[in-house]
């Protein structure tokens, strides 16, 4: 008897079910315009958040002078969801292709672009941009088939704490070298670039996907976002007037120096 | 006659006297009557009863092409209103794998049915044999199947539940056990249609 009603508690909270959100549509390599071969395909995906009402507008503010923090207490936080992000890559080609899957994107203060923050003082060769928040290995897929891969909950969680440093709070103020410190290192193992971040920190969540798809063949990229909402803050993709912006980029508080 | 003679005929007709007034010698009885065949059902407990199953839900049709079968857990609640007749309550749930088309793979979702039903019985001897249907609340976990537009915006849909099986009463006049299957119509799923099948132990008080 103890076991059935366990058992209707649980399907009765949900046991916080996933949401799948589809994407905006296909990726999809097209020929380069100059030089051959295939022009790197992008997209921009931003999780539907909806907007705080005034009493908890007002939680936020308190929140920040409760915690003492120099900078606005986000409203979409990394602790609000777990996201995981599954994708497949069809070879739409005659020959096998090398593809490479790459998310950028932002929270809801910025978004952090890696051409941005190639040094221009250094030497030429030494002038590259930092990696990617999150990306895959290079992929061989044979003609006409199909590979499928995830960017985990905890990859996600990983690149919101990178997000914050590089968007907020660069190492030691240096913004242009805290992306190559924070995303190369696992927090969990090393907290190499995140000594900025103020002690107690809200970690905003990364809410805004730029998929970029380099393939030197034609290629179709597909997406889904599964998203678990621990604080009913996720809205549905119809909903008009949402929280977090959909501009094709948003510049962060600390943005790289200008060339 | 001589002597020897008359004594020989006189042992013989001694003997044949004795044989022919002698009574039978009877075994005696050391085991218990054995007991009937089967035990009378008018005393198999009556009233409320609890049941919990465990078994598999199959989707099929629409909904099957994209969901694997799942395993499913149950209880049912519920009181003989007579010898054939039974009102029960049954609530499931089942974890089912969805094989999707990419990028979608590797997903899991949850079936919960909550439904009022009632049973019709035949009672033969120790077994029985049912049918059982009624009206349900269907519910998946998640929107995982609108993709493939089984589920259309809601998680839930309105049920209905048919089925039967065949109930085997223990020697315990409480207890039973049993097979069953039913069919699960989801009325606003596309292609909404399963099959479940499963093994209960059953309690009467």
């Amino acid at each position: 008897m103890r076991a059935g009603l366990i058992f209707l508690a649980l399907a009765a909270c949900g046991c916080n079910d996933p949401v799948y959100l589809t994407d905006n549509g296909p990726i999809e390599t097209t020929p380069a315009m100059m030089g051959g071969g295939f022009a790197p395909a992008q997209g921009l995906y931003v999780l539907p958040v909806r907007k705080p009402k005034q009493n908890e507008r007002m939680a936020l503010n308190q929140l920040q002078q409760q915690l003492m923090l120099p900078d606005k207490v986000p409203w979409a936080q990394a602790k609000d969801f777990d996201i995981e992000i599954e994708w497949s890559v069809q070879n739409l080609d005659m020959t096998k292709a090398t593809v490479i899957v790459a998310v950028d994107g932002g929270n809801e203060f910025g978004d952090y672009v890696p051409s941005m923050y190639i040094d221009p003082n250094a030497n030429e060769e030494d002038q590259t941009p930092p990696p990617n928040l999150l990306t895959t290995e290079p992929l061989v897929i044979e003609a006409g088939t199909t590979q499928t891969g995830v960017f985990r909950e905890d990859d996600l969680q990983e690149s919101a704490l990178d997000l914050e440093a590089i968007t907020r709070f660069p190492s030691g103020g240096d913004a242009l070298a805290t992306p190559f410190m924070v995303i190369e290192h696992r927090s969990n193992i090393s907290r190499i670039g995140l000594e900025g971040l103020p002690p107690n920190d809200v970690i905003p969540a990364h809410v805004r996907y730029q998929f970029t798809v380099t393939a030197d063949a034609h290629v179709v990229m597909h997406y889904s976002v599964r998203v678990r909402d621990h604080n009913g803050k996720l809205a549905k993709p119809t909903d008009m007037d949402l929280y977090v912006s959909t501009d094709a980029t948003l510049a962060p508080p600390v943005a790289p120096p200008m060339p | 006659m001589t002597r020897r003679l008359r004594l020989a005929l006189s042992f013989a007709l001694g003997m044949t006297l004795l044989w022919s007034t002698a009574q039978e010698a009877q075994a005696q009885v050391i085991a218990e009557p054995a007991p009937p065949p089967w035990p009378d059902p008018k005393k198999f407990a009556k009233g409320p009863f609890a049941s919990g199953e465990i078994g598999t839900l199959v989707y099929l049709a629409r909904a099957g092409h994209f969901t694997e079968p799942g395993v499913a857990f149950g209880v049912r609640l519920g009181y003989d209103l007579f010898r054939w007749l039974d009102v029960q309550a049954h609530v499931m749930g089942a974890s089912s794998d969805a094989s999707l088309p990419p990028p979608q793979v590797g997903q899991s979702f949850q079936t919960y049915l909550y439904a009022g039903e009632v049973r019709l019985k035949l009672q033969i001897h120790r077994f029985q044999l049912f049918a059982e249907g009624g009206a349900a609340l269907a519910q998946v976990s998640s929107n995982v199947l609108e993709r493939v537009a089984v589920t259309h915006g809601s998680n839930f849909t309105f049920s209905v539940v048919a089925g039967g099986g065949l109930d085997y009463h223990t020697l315990n006049r409480h207890f039973s056990v049993g097979l069953g299957a039913d069919y699960v119509w989801l009325s606003q799923f596309t292609g909404g249609h399963a099959l479940t099948a499963q093994v209960y132990l059953r309690y009467t008080r």
